[in-house]
C-alpha cells in the first residue's frame, strides 16, 4: 500500500514538471495543413463508429475494429503517411478525450512503424503515454472495458519506444546541434526511472500479485465503494498489470539484469491452462522469449531447453490460427530467434528435444549446431547476435562526444557471453577426449593432449565446475532452482589415475522412423490415385 | 548487521531505482564485506543504480561486490555483475585484475589464481576471510573430481602452505580420512563414483509400428 502512494505522489510531481518543460521547448509542430481536407470519409465514419463501440464496451466488436479494420485502413490510405493528427481526428469523435489519448497512441504506434519519426514525435508520443498512464492510474479507465491484445500492445509499444528512443539517442554523429541542445535539456522524456515507476505503479494499482496469489481471485470487494476494492475485480486493470509483469521482464532483460528479470515472474503460474499470458499470442511469446533468454545468460542451459522445446511445440500449434494476422511476421521471426537460442543451449546441455522441434532445427540450424559442436566460436557469436534482444543503455550518452555508440550495449552482452562460451567448449573437448578410455594416467592423458599435467588437471577441474549447474523444475519459479551434475561424460580421478565411464545416452529414432512410416503411406496412396 | 539487511530491503521495496539510496547501499556492502555475509540481490541493485548514474559509480565498492561475488562461486552472481558494469569500468584496474581472477577459477587454474591473488593483496582489505571462501568453492570442485588425492597436491592447489592448517581446514568440512602415506580419500559423491552405465535408449514396441502401420 505504501509503494503505491508513494508511487502516485511521484507522479503527479512529475507532471507538473513536465507540463512546464513543454510549455519552454521549442515550437515541435510539424504537422502538414493539408491534412486537413484528406481525410477520406470511410475512415471518418470508421473513427466514429470506433469510438462509439469504444464507449459502448463493446469488446469483442472492439476487438475486430482494433486487430483488423484499423489495420486495413492502415493498408489501404495510411501506408506511407500518419493517420489523420488527434486534433483533426477529435471532431470526428465528439472531441471524446479518453478516446482520443487511446487513438493517439495508435496515431504514434502507426508512425513507429511505417515512418521514421521525429524528435518531435518521439517526445509527443512519451507525453501521450504519461497522459494516457496517470489517467488509468487516477481510476480513468474503471468503465471502460477493452480486449487484452489491444492492452498489451500498449505495454509492449510503450517499451519498444523506450528501446527505440534509447538507440536514437546514442546516434549522435548525424545529429544538429540543436537536436542536442533538446535532448540535453529533455532528460526525463524516456526516461528509464520513470519508466519503470510506470510499470511497477500499474502493477501496484492492479493489485495483480494477491490476485495471483490467491489463485486467481481477487483478495478484496469488487465494489469501487467498499474500503477494500480490488482493482484486480476489473479486467482492464487486472490484464494492464498482468502484462506490466512481464514488460518488467523485459525492460530487465534490456538493461542486463536478468536475476531482476526473473525475481519479477515469482508470482506467475506457468501450470495454468487460463494464465492471462495465454490470452495474447504476442504476450506468450514474448514472456518465454525473454525468460528463456534469461536462462542462458544466467548458464541455465538445461532449464533453457526445457522450457524452450516445449514453448516452441505449442507455437508450432497456435501459429496456423496467425496466418493473416499483423503480427504473424513477429511470431515468425521470435520463433526462428528462439530456435537459435535452443541451438545454443543444447550444445551446453544433455538433453534432447522432442522429436518435431528437432527436425525444425535440423532445418534452419542443422549446419550451425553441428559447427557449435566443433567448438567453431564465431558460430556461437553469430547465433547470439541474430537471437539476443536489442539491449539499451538506461543512462545518457556522453552529448560533447558527438559519437554512435547504440550498440555498446549489446556488444557488451555479447562480449560477455562469448566469455562464458570460451570457457565451456572445455566441457566437449574433455568428453570427447576421456570417452575414448576407461582408466588411464593422468600423466599419460596430459601428454597425448600435448600439455602440462597442470594444466590438463585445470581443464578437469573446469569440466567438473561447469557441468555443476543450477536448474529448476516446472513446478518451481523461474529464478528457483538446484545444483545438479548435468556431465555428459562421467569420470573421476583416483589418485593418478583418471577412471572414465561413459554413459551413453542413445539417440531416438522411434519417432523419427514412424513418422517416415506415415509419409510413405502417403506417398504411397498418391501414387496409387494417380 | 540483520537490522541493515532488513532496512535496505525495506528500501529497495519501494526506492530501488532512487540514487538517494545509494549511501545505504554502500553501507550495506561493506557489513557484508566485514562480517563475511553475503546479499547479492541488494548488491545487484547497487551495481544497477551506478548504471542508470555512472558518475555516481564507487569503484572500490564494485570491486568488493564483484570479490564477494566471486566467492559466492559456483552461482551466477559473478556474471550477473558484470552484465551490468561498462566496458569502460571492466577495462580499468582493480576490476579487469578481479576479471582475470574470476576467469582463472572458472577454468580450473588455482595454482594462477593463488599467484596472481598474493602479487595484489591489497585488494582482500577489508574483507577477512574471503581466502578460505575461495578454497571452499576450490574444495568443492576439487571433491566432484578427485576419489583420492595426495595432499601435497592438495595443498599447492589451495595454497595452504602448513600441514595443521590443511588439516583443521579439511576437518571443518568433514574431511578425516586420511592415509599413512598422505593420500585423502573424499567422502563418496555422486560425481566421484562409478557410475553403471545406463543406457537410457528408447523401446519401441511392435504394437506401435502396427498402429501406425493400420492408420494411415
Amino acid at each position: 500500500m505504501n509503494g503505491q502512494e508513494e508511487d502516485s505522489r511521484t507522479f503527479s510531481s512529475w507532471k507538473k514538471n513536465n507540463t512546464t518543460d513543454v510549455m519552454t521547448s521549442p515550437d515541435l509542430s510539424d504537422r502538414d495543413p493539408d491534412a486537413f481536407h484528406s481525410v477520406p470519409e470511410s475512415v471518418q465514419q470508421f473513427l466514429s463508429y470506433f469510438r462509439q463501440k469504444f464507449r459502448e464496451g463493446n469488446v469483442s466488436e472492439v476487438h475486430t475494429l482494433y486487430e483488423t479494420t484499423f489495420n486495413r485502413y492502415s493498408e489501404r490510405y495510411f501506408k506511407t503517411t500518419s493517420w489523420p493528427s488527434p486534433e483533426i481526428v477529435a471532431k470526428y469523435v465528439d472531441d471524446d478525450e479518453v478516446f482520443l489519448l487511446f487513438y493517439k497512441e495508435l496515431y504514434y504506434r502507426h508512425i513507429y512503424s511505417r515512418l521514421v519519426p521525429t524528435l518531435a514525435q518521439r517526445l509527443e508520443a512519451w507525453e501521450n503515454y504519461c497522459e494516457l498512464f496517470n489517467f488509468i492510474l487516477n481510476d480513468g479507465i474503471m468503465d471502460l472495458d477493452l480486449p487484452p491484445s489491444w492492452l498489451w500492445d500498449i505495454t509492449d509499444e510503450f517499451i519498444y519506444q523506450f528501446e527505440t528512443w534509447c538507440h536514437y539517442r546514442s546516434r549522435l554523429k548525424n545529429k544538429t546541434e540543436e537536436d542536442i541542445a533538446f535532448l540535453k535539456d529533455n532528460e526525463h522524456v524516456w526516461n528509464v526511472n520513470f519508466l519503470l515507476q510506470y510499470l511497477h505503479a500499474m502493477v501496484n494499482k492492479s493489485n495483480i500479485c494477491p490476485w495471483l496469489l490467491n489463485g486467481n481471485e481477487p483478495v478484496g470487494s469488487s465494489d469501487p465503494d467498499d474500503e477494500d476494492f480490488d482493482y484486480s475485480t476489473i479486467p482492464v486493470y487486472r490484464f494492464l498489470g498482468y502484462f506490466s509483469i512481464i514488460g518488467l521482464l523485459r525492460v530487465h532483460c534490456l538493461l542486463g539484469d536478468y536475476k531482476l528479470a526473473l525475481m519479477v515472474l515469482q508470482p506467475l503460474d506457468f501450470d495454468d491452462n487460463t494464465a492471462l499470458f495465454t490470452r495474447v499470442t504476442a504476450c506468450y511469446i514474448s514472456l518465454y522469449y525473454y525468460m528463456t533468454f534469461a536462462f542462458l545468460m544466467l548458464r541455465r542451459y538445461e532449464d533453457a531447453v526445457r522450457v524452450l522445446g516445449s514453448t516452441l511445440l505449442h507455437i508450432g500449434r497456435i501459429k496456423q490460427h496467425h496466418t493473416r494476422s499483423y503480427q504473424y511476421e513477429q511470431i515468425h521471426k521470435r520463433t526462428d530467434q528462439m530456435l537459435a537460442l535452443l541451438a545454443i543451449s543444447l550444445v551446453f546441455s544433455t538433453q534432447h528435444v522432442d522429436e518435431s522441434v528437432n527436425s525444425m532445427l535440423r532445418e534452419k540450424f542443422g549446419d550451425k549446431l553441428t559447427r557449435m559442436r566443433q567448438g567453431e566460436e564465431s558460430v556461437f557469436e553469430e547465433l547470439f547476435v541474430y537471437a539476443c534482444p536489442k539491449f539499451v543503455s538506461p543512462c545518457t550518452p556522453d552529448y560533447d562526444r558527438p559519437m554512435d555508440r547504440h550498440m555498446e550495449a549489446s556488444h557488451l552482452q555479447t562480449k560477455i557471453f562469448m566469455r562464458e562460451v570460451g570457457q565451456r567448449l572445455a566441457v566437449p573437448e574433455v568428453k570427447s577426449f576421456l570417452s575414448l578410455y576407461t582408466s588411464i594416467e593422468l600423466r599419460k592423458l596430459a601428454q597425448f593432449m600435448e600439455t602440462s599435467e597442470e594444466s590438463f588437471r585445470s581443464f578437469l577441474f573446469c569440466f567438473k565446475h561447469k557441468t555443476f549447474v543450477f536448474r529448476g523444475s516446472s513446478g518451481q519459479a523461474p529464478a528457483e532452482g538446484n545444483f545438479v551434475s548435468c556431465a555428459p561424460v562421467s569420470f573421476y580421478v583416483d589418485n593418478d589415475v583418471v577412471k572414465v565411464t561413459d554413459t551413453k545416452m542413445e539417440s531416438k529414432f522411434g519417432e523419427y522412423f514412424l513418422q517416415h512410416i506415415g509419409k510413405l503411406q502417403d506417398f504411397i496412396q498418391m501414387l496409387e490415385r494417380k | 548487521m540483520e537490522q541493515l539487511s532488513f532496512q535496505v530491503n525495506e528500501l529497495l521495496q519501494s526506492r530501488r531505482y532512487d540514487p538517494d539510496i545509494l549511501p545505504d547501499l554502500e553501507r550495506y556492502v561493506e557489513a557484508q564485506c566485514l562480517e563475511g555475509a553475503y546479499d547479492g540481490d541488494a548488491n545487484l541493485a547497487c551495481l544497477k543504480l551506478y548504471q542508470f548514474y555512472p558518475e555516481k559509480t564507487n569503484v572500490s565498492i564494485v570491486s568488493k561486490i564483484l570479490l564477494k561475488a566471486l566467492a559466492a562461486l559456483p552461482s551466477s552472481d559473478f556474471v550477473s555483475c558484470l552484465y551490468l558494469l561498462s566496458e569502460k569500468i571492466q577495462r580499468e584496474a582493480p576490476i579487469s585484475t578481479i576479471i582475470s581472477w574470476a576467469d582463472a577459477l572458472e577454468t580450473g587454474k588455482f595454482v594462477e589464481f593463488w599467484n596472481s591473488l598474493h602479487n595484489h593483496e591489497e585488494l582482500l582489505k577489508g574483507l577477512p576471510g574471503i581466502e578460505d571462501a575461495f578454497r571452499e568453492f576450490m574444495l568443492a570442485v576439487i571433491s566432484r573430481t578427485y576419489l583420492r588425492i595426495h595432499l601435497s597436491l592438495l595443498k599447492k592447489l589451495l595454497a595452504i602452505s602448513g600441514q595443521d592448517e590443511l588439516f583443521s581446514f579439511l576437518s571443518k568440512h568433514g574431511m578425516t580420512d586420511i592415509s599413512d602415506d598422505d593420500i585423502l580419500r573424499f567422502p563418496s559423491r555422486e560425481e566421484n563414483q562409478p557410475r553403471p552405465k545406463a543406457i537410457l535408449g528408447e523401446q519401441l514396441p511392435l504394437r506401435k509400428v502396427l498402429e501406425s502401420l493400420i492408420h494411415s
